[in-house]
């Protein structure tokens, strides 16, 4: 088996907030095969979009590792991470703000190629040629991005991070402000690219109903930690965590899909103050009294599904959802809380 | 508590502009009985917001026509004085919106958002007022409202300032309530928490709730009744459960494809081929024929809104084949 296209071990990213300091990643790890879809999933304050500036290196990292395409992506600095950013591109949640308004958007799609060094007229003719497969054609091509709809904008964002050939696509809630059906052929539009240029992609979205159409594999981020990650429709059918099976409720029509009617409530806690233990338990439906003092271990559920949470124990006999909430989280699986 | 009715009847909404005159809305007629939550749904361009700032009377009348009538319970709405309709905006009838930041005020702390409110329609001293305002806050879930009263709207996280807004919204206990994409810039699970509560005043105060979204996952959670709306024309009406589980209208049907589904694997996103026409650019006919699958010659014809039993109503000339045929691409949404 070959290694895969993108590892990260243990990423930790600090912000600076006032005297303080912010942990938003919080040793993370992720693993990618060439070809698939990761779908990063989470609410506001989870640090899904800070994991995208991470891995784009926009934002420095406090710890851990980022093997990518056979690089040791972390380190990499100056002219050498310049030469090699085109394998790793973005796809932002709105196309409208990250555009030059003063540019057509023909031009906005073939500066990345200028700027990696190729002849003005060359660079324009692909970027032509990659807005045609993403369905923008002809004289919309010339125009300015306030000339376009939301929709085609977001095109327009496709095809600037796909004309370049990158390896890696990290698309930050690429299709969150769309109406219903633009989003479905926005999602669709990207699919159909994965398969054609053999491209990788991190799908970072609040909405989980998009995974069975892109998801390969799913993290489930909460307050910078990953609390479940597996195969998507493990994680989707089978959820282990109760974050994840909160979000699942959350869903309007839950209950048609069989999740247990158990939505999450109140809100995300400061993320520069992050409760003790399990940074999960004031919104937990089933914590029980060690869950703020230990915080807990990923567990295995299945060779590539693991959750983080005290009641998944192999002592349980029935573990996961019909844990007794009672019963104290096994003191084997405990390990103290990092202080 | 006997409620009122909202009864729209032949409204129609258009914009003057210097190229022309464009109809938003054309002869829209629908109800939300008393104590009723309705979703009004469609694609941007269909009309709904439009609609729903008519029945505010919040178009500027230099540049907007109104036309039709909107009576709640004995007040009719389209003929108010100025005056008249700002009275009754925040007591009677109340309103939320998408985006809680820009209908808030950034220099005003939440509580005396709300107070203003109840001082204003119910003629309270300050301090009964701010009482009163810490009790509404407490009401639509907000945590430590006594804390929360003396915050600004940007200390707050948008669900929260969210709940702020239904709370002034809710302050004089409105018996009508129009909710204008209150959900749509909100994590799912706030998403979810947001319209339980709505459904919550709902039931306890006996308010009517208009509740205009693209989402029909959002309508389908809470709304009793659904009216679809598309290019400016109502296209079907009727009770929730049947119009989700079985729309007959092809429009109905085809939103509900292309909604994502949790257990959709292995299948793809149902697009809905082309644009919501611009009102200067209608086509003949069935407004939604040219991205209609089951168009046919009759189409061409205006398509009036029919009865279809007792509760439903579909503007399309083959509902009644489509019904067997099985248009319902979209079931199992609840």
């Amino acid at each position: 088996m070959t290694a895969p296209l993108l590892s990260v071990r243990g990423l930790t990213v600090d912000y600076r907030v006032g005297r303080g300091r912010l942990r938003a990643v919080d040793h993370v790890d992720l693993d990618l095969e060439q070809g698939e879809t990761l779908a990063v999933i989470g609410e506001s304050g989870s640090g899904k979009s800070t994991i995208a500036s991470a891995l784009l290196r926009l934002v420095p990292v406090a710890g851990g590792s980022v093997e990518f395409d056979g690089l040791d992506w972390a380190s990499l600095r100056g002219a050498a991470l310049r030469r090699e950013r085109h394998r790793m591109q973005f796809v932002p949640q709105d196309a409208g703000s990250s555009l030059d308004p003063r540019w057509r958007v023909r031009e906005s799609v073939a500066e990345p190629l200028v700027v990696a060094g190729k002849p003005l007229r060359q660079a324009r003719e692909q970027a032509g040629t990659m807005l045609d497969r993403v369905g923008l054609e002809g004289p919309l091509q010339e125009r300015f991005p306030h000339q376009l709809s939301g929709g085609q904008r977001q095109r327009v964002a496709i095809a600037r991070a796909l004309v370049s050939r990158p390896r890696l696509v990290i698309c930050d809630e690429a299709v969150s402000a769309l109406d219903v059906s633009l989003q479905a052929e926005i999602v669709n539009l990207l699919v159909e690219l994965r398969a054609e240029r053999d491209l990788t992609y991190v799908f970072i979205t609040h909405d989980i109903a998009l995974l069975p159409y892109v998801a390969d594999r799913v993290g489930v981020l909460y307050l910078g930690q990953v609390v479940e990650s597996g195969p998507a429709r493990d994680v989707l059918v089978d959820p282990q965590h109760p974050y994840t099976q909160g979000l699942l409720s959350s869903l309007p029509g839950a209950h048609a899909a069989g999740g247990a009617d158990r939505p999450v409530r109140g809100e995300i806690p400061d993320p520069a103050n992050p409760p003790t233990g399990c940074r999960f338990h004031p919104r937990c439906p089933v914590a029980v009294d060690g869950c703020p003092e230990f915080e807990p271990a990923a567990v295995a559920v299945s060779p590539a599904h693991s959750a983080a949470c005290h009641l998944l124990g192999p002592q349980s006999e029935t573990p996961g959802r019909t844990a007794d909430p009672l019963v104290p989280p096994p003191s084997s699986l405990l390990r103290k809380a990092r202080s | 508590m006997g409620g009122d009715d909202l009864v729209v009847d032949h409204l129609s909404v258009v914009f003057r502009s210097r190229t022309g005159t464009h109809a938003a809305v054309r002869d829209a007629s629908f109800e939300v009985g008393a104590g009723r939550m309705v979703g009004l749904v469609g694609e941007s361009g269909s009309g709904k917001t439009a609609t729903g700032l008519a029945l505010l009377g919040l178009h500027d009348p230099a540049t907007t026509t109104v036309g039709g009538r909107a009576r709640f319970g004995d007040v009719d709405l389209l003929g108010l004085s100025p005056a008249a309709a700002d009275r009754l905006r925040g007591s009677a009838v109340g309103m939320i919106f998408q985006d809680p930041m820009t209908a808030l005020n950034p220099l005003l702390t939440i509580g005396t958002q709300v107070s203003e409110t109840i001082r204003a329609h119910e003629g309270l001293d300050r301090r009964a007022a701010r009482d009163k305002a810490i009790e509404v806050l407490a009401r639509v879930g907000m945590p430590d409202p006594a804390g929360r009263y003396r915050r600004y709207p940007h200390e707050l996280s948008g669900g929260l300032r969210q709940r702020a807004m239904i709370a002034a919204a809710i302050a004089c206990r409105p018996r009508l309530l129009v909710a204008d994409e209150p959900t749509t810039a909100l994590d799912l699970t706030i998403q979810a928490q947001i319209l339980r509560l709505l459904r919550t005043l709902c039931d306890e105060e006996g308010m009517s709730v208009l509740l205009i979204t693209h989402d029909l996952g959002a309508v389908g959670a809470v709304c009793d009744d659904v009216v679809t709306m598309y290019a400016g024309e109502v296209v079907e009406i009727g009770p929730t459960t049947r119009v989700l589980d079985q729309p007959r209208h092809p429009y109905t049907a085809r939103l509900m494809a292309a909604r994502p589904r949790v257990d959709g694997w292995g299948e793809h996103l149902d697009v809905i081929p082309g644009r919501v026409p611009s009102p200067s650019a209608s086509p003949e006919g069935c407004l939604f024929r040219p991205r209609c699958r089951e168009a046919r010659d009759e189409c061409v014809e205006p398509q009036k809104l029919v009865a279809l039993g007792t509760s439903r109503s579909v503007r399309c000339v083959r509902a009644a084949d489509l019904h067997d045929s099985g248009v319902a691409a979209g079931a199992g949404i609840r």
